[in-house]
C-alpha cells in the first residue's frame, strides 16, 4: 500500500515558469538527447553534473524537489534489483564478499552504483518533462516530432494520442489501485504476511477488479471520444499552435553545449 | 462514546504544490444503535473521513478512538479495528472479484479466519439481511444487475458482522426501489445495535432517516445535531452545496409569514401545524 501512496510519476504540475512555457518540441528534444547522454555517462563526475542540472531545472520550474524524488518511487524496486544483479555478475578479481556461489567484486559494486544512479537520473529527467508539460502539449509536441514519419505511413497522430492517454491515465490507475486495495483491506485482505506465493495470491482480489475497471474505462473513453467526433489526426487543428521562438533556440543550444562538455569530461576523466 | 473522533486533521500531498487540506479539526462521536449521517458538498472531505474510521488512513493530527482503541500504526490493532468497523466504499460493486456470489461474500469472514459451518452461517445471514435470495449463491456476480451487485458488495461487508458500519454514498446510482430497500436495511442494522455511519450529500434523505446529522463543509464541521435541530438551524446559515428539501423551504416561508410555529421537515408535523393554525383562525 505504501508503495503507491503519493506517487507523482506522470503527473502534470502547473506553475508559472520559463520551463513550463517552453515549446514542447524543445523539451522533447532535450529529454531525448539527455536520455542518450545520461546512458553513455559512466564516470561519477558526469553523473554529478547531470544531477546538478536536474536540480537546477527543478528549481527553475518551481517544482518542489520532494515531488521530483517521489516520482521515482514506483520504479525504485526495479532500479535496486538491476543494481543488485550488477554487483554479482560484473566479474572482476578483487572479491569483497561472497554469498554462496555469488561473488561481489569491487568493480561490480562500483558498476552497480553507476547503473543505479544512471537509471535514477533517467527517471527523474523524464518525470521533469511530464511535471512541466501538460498532456495536450506533450501530445502536440510528439505529433510534430514524429510528423515526418507520416510520409512513410507511420500513424504519428495516433501514436502521440495513445502515448498521451497512457500518460494521462498513470495517476488515475494508481488511484484506482489504491482504492481497490483499500476496499479489500477493509474486508480483511492481508498483503503483508505469509510466503511469496500467499502474498502473490492475495493480489488476485485487487487485479481482477482493476482489469474489469480498466477495460470499462477504455471502452467509455473510446465512446466519449467518438461521440465528440474524434476520428484520428485528419483535418484536426490545434487549439494552441506550437511556437518555436528564440528562447527555444537559445535553450537548445545551451543544452547541446552542456551535453558536449559532459561527454568530453566523461571521456577525459 | 464507542466511536470518537477528536480534532482530526488531514492533508493530501503534504508539502507538494498539489497539497489539499481535506479535513480540518474534525470532532464528533457516534453511538451504537444510531444512524449518524455525514452530509457535505462534493469534495468536503467525507470520503477522507471514512477512510480514517477503519484505520486505512492513520491520523496525521488528532485522534480516532474506537471501542477505547486509539488508531495508530500497530498492525494487530488495525486488524481488530477493521474487523469491527465495516467500510462500504462508494460504488462498492467495483471491488467484486470472485466467481460466485457465495465466494464474494465469504471473502471477508474467511480473512478473519472463519471456516466450515460458521462461515456458511455468516454468508447466509448476510444474504438474508440484504434481501438476496439464497438461490443467488452460485450466480456469477459479474453478470448481475447494478443494484444486485451493490447488494452483494454490501452483504460481503455485513458477513463480517461489524459493530460499526460506515457507508460512503451507498445510494449513489440506485433507483427509488433500491433507495427504499437500502434505507430499510440501515434502519434494521441500527435496530440490531450496530452504529451506522451513513455518508451522503442528500440532505433530505439524511433528515428522514438519521438519528443525528453531522454537516461538514470544506473539511470542517459546521454542525452536529438531531434532524429537528438541523432543520431549524439551516434557516439561519447557508451551507455550501447543500440543496434544501422543498418541504423545509416551504416551512421556512410559512414560519416567516407567521402561519406556523416551528420549522420542520416532517410532512405530518407540518400538516398538523397548518391544521392547528386554521382552527385558531375560525
Ligand atoms: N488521493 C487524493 N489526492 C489528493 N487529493 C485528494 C485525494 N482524494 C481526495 N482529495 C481531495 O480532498 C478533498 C476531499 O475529498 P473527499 O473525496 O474526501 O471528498 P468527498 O466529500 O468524499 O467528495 P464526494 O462527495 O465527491 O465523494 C477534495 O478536495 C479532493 O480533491
Ligand atoms: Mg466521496
Amino acid at each position: 500500500m505504501s508503495l503507491i501512496k503519493g506517487v507523482t510519476l506522470g503527473q502534470y504540475m502547473p506553475a508559472d515558469s520559463f520551463i513550463h512555457k517552453l515549446d514542447p518540441r524543445c523539451k522533447l528534444f532535450i529529454t531525448v538527447l539527455s536520455m542518450v547522454a545520461i546512458f553513455i555517462s559512466d564516470n561519477f563526475l558526469a553523473l554529478a553534473m547531470w544531477a546538478s542540472l536536474i536540480l537546477f531545472l527543478t528549481k527553475r520550474s518551481k517544482i518542489p524537489v520532494r515531488a521530483l524524488m517521489k516520482s521515482a518511487k514506483p520504479i525504485m524496486i526495479l532500479i535496486i534489483f538491476t543494481s543488485f544483479l550488477h554487483v554479482f555478475f560484473t566479474g572482476g578479481d578483487d572479491i569483497i564478499f561472497s554469498i554462496g556461489p555469488l561473488k561481489a567484486s569491487a568493480a561490480g559494486i562500483l558498476m552497480a552504483i553507476r547503473i543505479g544512479l544512471r537509471l535514477y537520473l533517467l527517471v527523474l529527467f523524464t518525470a521533469l518533462l511530464t511535471f512541466t508539460t501538460s498532456p495536450s502539449e506533450l501530445s502536440d509536441g510528439l505529433e510534430a516530432v514524429l510528423g515526418p514519419l507520416k510520409r512513410i505511413g507511420f500513424p504519428a497522430h495516433e501514436v502521440a494520442m495513445m502515448m498521451t492517454i497512457a500518460l494521462r491515465f498513470i495517476p488515475t490507475l494508481f488511484e484506482e489501485t489504491e482504492r481497490i486495495i483499500n476496499a479489500q483491506v477493509s474486508r480483511g485482505a492481508d498483503f503483508h504476511s505469509g510466503g511469496l506465493v500467499k502474498r502473490a495470491k492475495a493480489y488476485i482480489p485487487v487485479l481482477i477488479p482493476l482489469f474489469v475497471l480498466v477495460f470499462k474505462r477504455a471502452d467509455t473513453l473510446a465512446f466519449a471520444m467518438e461521440a465528440r467526433c474524434y476520428r484520428g489526426g485528419k483535418g484536426r487543428v490545434r487549439m494552441h499552435p506550437l511556437n518555436w521562438g528564440t528562447t527555444e533556440t537559445k535553450t537548445a543550444i545551451a543544452f547541446i553545449i552542456f551535453v558536449a562538455t559532459v561527454i568530453v569530461l566523461n571521456r577525459c576523466a | 462514546m464507542p466511536l470518537t473522533v477528536k480534532n482530526l486533521s488531514f492533508t493530501y500531498n503534504l508539502g507538494l504544490p498539489t497539497e489539499v487540506n481535506a479535513l480540518r479539526n474534525i470532532s464528533f462521536s457516534a453511538d451504537k444503535g444510531e444512524i449518524l449521517s455525514i452530509v457535505g458538498h462534493t469534495g468536503s472531505g467525507k470520503s477522507t473521513l471514512a477512510l480514517h474510521l477503519n484505520g486505512l488512513f492513520i491520523p496525521q493530527d488528532g485522534e480516532v478512538i474506537i471501542d477505547g482503541i486509539k488508531i495508530d500504526n500497530s498492525h494487530a490493532q488495525l486488524r481488530k479495528i477493521r474487523q469491527s468497523v465495516g467500510l462500504v466504499f462508494q460504488y462498492p460493486e467495483q471491488q467484486i472479484f470472485a466467481e460466485t456470489v457465495h465466494d464474494e461474500i465469504a471473502f471477508g469472514p474467511q480473512n478473519w479466519g472463519l471456516t466450515g459451518a460458521l462461515l456458511e452461517e455468516r454468508v447466509l445471514y448476510a444474504m438474508n439481511a440484504i434481501g438476496l435470495d439464497p438461490s443467488f449463491a452460485s450466480a456469477n456476480p459479474f453478470l448481475l444487475s447494478g443494484g444486485e451487485k451493490r447488494r452483494v458488495a454490501i452483504a460481503s461487508i455485513l458477513a463480517s458482522e461489524p459493530t460499526y458500519l460506515v457507508l460512503d454514498e451507498p445510494t449513489a446510482g440506485l433507483d427509488y426501489n433500491g433507495l427504499c430497500e437500502l434505507t430499510a436495511l440501515l434502519k434494521s442494522m441500527a435496530e440490531k445495535g450496530i452504529c451506522v455511519i451513513h455518508i451522503t450529500h442528500d440532505l433530505e434523505l439524511a433528515l428522514n432517516i438519521s438519528d443525528r446529522i453531522l454537516i461538514i463543509s470544506e473539511g470542517a464541521v459546521t454542525a452536529c445535531d438531531t434532524p429537528t435541530f438541523i432543520s431549524q438551524m439551516l434557516s439561519n446559515i447557508n451551507v455550501k452545496g447543500l440543496i434544501l428539501p422543498e418541504i423545509l423551504s416551504l416551512s421556512y416561508e410559512m414560519k416567516k409569514k407567521g402561519s406556523i410555529e416551528y420549522v420542520t421537515s416532517d410532512p405530518y408535523k407540518l400538516a398538523e401545524q397548518i391544521k392547528a393554525a386554521k382552527t385558531r383562525c375560525h
